[in-house]
């Protein structure tokens, strides 16, 4: 029997224990696989990113983030792994194993080991990126956003990255325990260890400096918030190490110390976590950070996704309007619409009528002349309350020449009639007899390209001024439930107008398809990163959790015996469960918050658009907490199975 | 004055579980026709028969001990009385109570309040010190801190570990966890204590202070011990000592004069059975 086949049937003899390990060893290469061939992928590589060299700097941060953590948690998943089997090389090495092959059966193991997590996390990582651009073009309404392909860079960095890693591991583990005495090996698979402690001003020190890092983040507006970025990163990155390895001790002892500790399962449940925290606290403080990091990336591209959808929705409030022209130019008349809508069963909720006059002007200070589109104001008025369309000022008033509004273009033909009315800018005087008030307004509704200029309410005298000379245009204005959405309806309308032309008609749902189609790579790459990485610190976490099980095992059938009954034990490790899972996302999400809403003050956003920012946020958060805690609830439902047997 | 503690013991059962009580002197732990056949449910697998019709009777205030080879039965039977393990047939009576009624909330509750365990291997919680050890019945029943610290000083100096209440399990002797552990089996005034190998794991110094402390809970407190053991040093405390063999009741051995004769008629019993030790 060679080396090689003891250490072979040592990986075939415990398979189990191997297991956890080679399980999330796996899924970090997975992780990073699918990662990095996203990044190198050809489409993304070389397409049209939204937010261009920035989201790639970006997302090569988050690789090299990913490459970090990956290395601690392969180096911390096999401390713990060897940990647990000092026993068996102790004994090994008093049957006369000598360092040197100590050493080498457990680099021989592990090398083993990580072909096999390479290989299969490689294939995991290929089924998974397949599976995800699957479940992304049914999200994103487009038909693939980049191609399924092979990308040799990554399977190459992959590949090559994790062998690296797992050698560096390898050699630092086996060295430590090459330095290790029999006795200490033999004893110390059930040595345990002496209370946590932590330093109170540590504690304190990591608070502050999160709080800290929260203030100047908050505080900082405008540009300043980019020039802050990379201190109060690291500030707060420090802040959350503190209070992970030191707070939560601190904390815990504290609350040993309380009134209501010694009652009922409390004490069971923290003076565990006390011990659980300090194991832990590296990997969950490491896991809070990133998950803030992602937070923050995911609800950026959520919150400049938002802000075109946003500008879509505003320009675009109902589902269709047609301009009826004298000579019926346009691609679909009211017949058609009324019948698409019996054709599809819908009842339109907003059917109505609008008459506007186009004309052209000139303004002094801008050269050129442009188009404008005048509503009576009392019209205006009553189509704003009434359906609740848009309504507002833009841009101030400008004064009209009275008499000559009436020279207008000729609609058909789009040509200037006569001499180009001249507006002057209203400032602030009272309108002269010679001239009409004409305040520029919001478009109330959904505008055909053909009237997309400037738009301006004038009162019932003008009005009847301007309308003696040209005949006014009238928009015939439709709405119905989901006109944003794929509905037969809108999808019917869509292909009716595409078939058509545009010019005259205008229709919400192919600004959405329009918008999404150009969004799209970008609100994958967003999905995609954080999914991934919510993902894959959810299975840190299980994995963790699963290599502290045979403890917890030996723990509750004592507790078994001194009679705790199967709600209590479920009660003690559920909580134990939720605080170690959830608080890393807990203290990610509010990062992330405070970060969202610095970002809010970057791009400028004052007033009701810097509420909708931390809405927006607040609901990527809401969205992945939501998914935590599903994720959670079954970390904790097959926990338990595996943990308490069934009376 | 074992019998004032005594009653103190009887009036706290009947306030949790309301039962008449009974005479001095009844059987506190009464098991009759216990049968465990393991292997038995599943089809082909080859079936074992661990215990066989043992009956067993303990009156308050007892201190027996089983002793057996390895393998005959003597874990099986702890495990059937201490209500971990359901028996195949046969039944058992604790202080009154029928364990094979209750379901699974019902025995943890019924483990908790009515029987204290020692182990070999002490199970004390490495995360807990050796006060929160000792207090974890009453603190999972949510007993008031100052009944609590009342029952804490009654066994600490009993069983002479107040010095040592605020260490780590692992900070302390072997002896000193082990007694915690005693501390911990009857601070909540159980029916009877059952205790499995508890020398096991102990020097013969350890072992003798253990043994004494337990004596003395049961000669002055009125505690009622049953102790699995192979150790005749450890069995020589008891004062009734049942043998077992095979899964069935070998002989019986009562102690009627010092301990030193008791140990040696233990040992002329055990070599008369067989040979072990």
């Amino acid at each position: 029997m060679t080396f090689a086949h003891l250490a072979l049937s040592n990986l075939r003899g415990s398979w189990l224990r191997y297991a956890a390990f080679l399980l999330s060893s796996t899924f970090s290469v997975a992780l990073f696989y699918v990662y990095a061939q996203f990044l190198f992928h050809p489409d993304v590589a070389n397409g049209h990113l939204y937010g261009g060299g920035t989201t790639r700097i970006v997302l090569t941060v988050c690789l090299v983030l990913i490459a970090v953590f990956a290395f601690f948690f392969v180096l911390y998943s096999s401390g713990a792994f060897l940990r647990a089997r000092n026993k068996e090389f102790g004994l090994l090495t008093l049957m006369g194993t000598t360092r040197g092959q100590l050493r080498r059966l457990i680099w021989l193991e592990n090398t083993f080991l990580s072909l096999a997590a390479i290989v299969a996390g490689i294939l995991l990582g290929v089924l998974l990126s397949r599976l995800f651009l699957m479940a992304i073009s049914r999200v994103l309404l487009i038909d693939r956003p980049i191609d399924f392909l092979l990308v040799p860079q990554a399977l190459l960095i992959t590949a090559a990255g994790f062998f690296l890693v797992f050698q560096l591991v390898t050699l630092v583990s086996a060295g430590v325990i090459g330095r290790r005495s029999v006795l200490d090996m033999l004893k110390q698979a059930s040595k345990p260890r002496s209370s946590p402690r932590a330093r109170p001003w540590l504690a304190v020190l990591g608070l502050l400096l999160v709080l800290g890092g929260y203030a100047v983040a908050t505080s900082a507006q405008g540009s300043l918030v980019a020039l802050v970025f990379v201190p109060v990163v690291t500030v707060v990155i420090v802040g959350t190490h503190l209070l992970f390895t030191q707070g939560g001790v601190f904390l815990m002892r504290r609350l040993a110390r309380g009134r209501a500790y010694r009652r009922g399962t409390r004490m069971l449940v923290i003076s565990q976590l006390v011990f659980r925290l300090a194991d832990n606290a590296r990997l969950l403080a490491g896991i809070a950070s990133l998950s803030a990091v992602v937070l923050a990336a995911a609800g950026t591209f959520y919150v400049m996704s938002r802000q075109f959808v946003d500008a879509v929705d505003g320009a675009y409030p109902h589902a269709l309007t047609l301009v009826e022209t004298p000579d019926d130019r346009a691609p679909l008349a009211r017949g058609d619409v009324d019948a698409m809508l019996l054709e599809h069963g819908a009842v339109a909720t907003v059917a109505a009528d609008i008459e506007v006059i186009e004309t052209l002007y000139s303004v002094p200070e801008e050269e050129g002349q442009r188009y404008l589109v005048l509503v009576q104001e009392s019209a205006y008025v009553t189509w704003v309350n009434e359906l609740g369309a848009p309504a507002g000022m833009a841009d101030g008033s400008y004064l009209v020449p009275r008499g000559q509004v009436a020279q207008g273009v000729d609609a058909a033909a789009g040509d200037p009639v006569g001499p180009v009315p001249t507006f002057t800018l209203h400032s602030g005087t009272a309108p002269t007899p010679d001239a009409i008030e004409a305040r520029r307004v919001q478009p109330p509704t959904t505008v055909p390209p053909f009237l997309s200029s400037h738009w301006f309410v004038v009162d019932e005298a003008a009005w009847q001024d301007v309308a003696s000379g040209t005949e006014p245009l009238t928009l015939a204005v439709y709405d119905w439930p989901g006109s944003d959405r794929a509905t037969p309806l809108s999808t019917a309308v869509s292909a009716a107008i595409q078939e058509e032309g545009r010019m005259f008609v205008a229709d919400k749902y192919s600004q959405h398809v329009l918008l999404k189609q150009t969004l799209g790579l970008s609100m994958f790459t967003g999905l995609f990163v954080s999914v991934l990485f919510f993902i894959g610190a959810g299975s840190l976490i299980y994995f963790k959790l699963f290599t502290e099980l045979p403890d917890d095992r030996r723990l509750f059938a004592r507790l078994r015996r001194v009679g705790i009954t199967r709600r209590e034990s479920d009660r003690v490790v559920s909580r134990q469960v939720s605080l170690v899972f959830l608080l890393p996302f807990a203290v990610g999400s509010v990062h992330a918050i405070v970060a969202l809403n610095a970002l809010g003050s970057l791009i400028g956003t004052v007033g009701p658009a810097r509420v909708a920012v931390l809405a927006y946020a607040v609901t990527v958060v809401g969205l992945f907490a939501a998914v935590q805690i599903v994720f959670f609830l079954l970390t904790r439902w097959s926990y338990l199975r595996a943990l308490l047997p069934r009376d | 004055m074992p019998g004032s503690a005594r009653t103190n013991m009887k009036e706290a059962e009947g306030q949790r579980y309301s039962v008449t009580t009974e005479p001095a002197g009844s059987a506190v732990l009464e098991a009759k026709g216990l049968t465990k056949v393991y292997g038995a449910g599943s089809k082909g697998a080859a079936t074992h028969t661990a215990l066989e019709d043992f009956d067993l009777r303990v009156v308050d205030g007892e201190f027996l001990g089983i002793m057996g080879p390895s393998g005959s039965g003597k874990t099986t039977l702890l495990n059937l009385l201490s209500t971990i393990d359901k028996p195949t047939s046969g039944s058992v009576l604790i202080g009154g109570h029928d364990p094979a009624t209750m379901n699974g909330e019902q025995l943890a509750l019924f483990r908790r309040r009515r029987l204290g365990f020692v182990f070999q291997d002490f199970n004390l919680l490495d995360t807990l010190s050796l006060r929160e050890n000792v207090l974890l019945p009453l603190v999972l029943d949510k007993v008031a801190p100052r009944e609590m610290n009342a029952a804490l000083d009654r066994v600490a100096g009993t069983l002479g570990i107040t010095g040592v209440l605020d260490r780590m399990p692992f900070e302390v002797s072997g002896g000193q966890q082990q007694r915690a552990a005693i501390a911990r089996a009857m601070i909540h005034d159980p029916a009877v204590v059952l205790a499995d190998e508890l020398t096991g794991n102990l020097d013969s110094k350890a072992a003798n202070d253990v043994m004494q402390a337990l004596r003395f809970l049961n000669e002055e407190r009125g505690v009622t011990v049953v102790m699995v053991t192979h150790d005749p040093f450890a069995a020589s405390f008891c004062r009734r000592v049942v043998f077992i063999r095979d899964g069935r009741p070998f002989s019986e051995l009562r102690r009627a004069g010092n301990r030193q004769v008791f140990f040696q008629n233990l040992l002329d019993a055990l070599s008369a059975m067989g040979g072990f030790a």
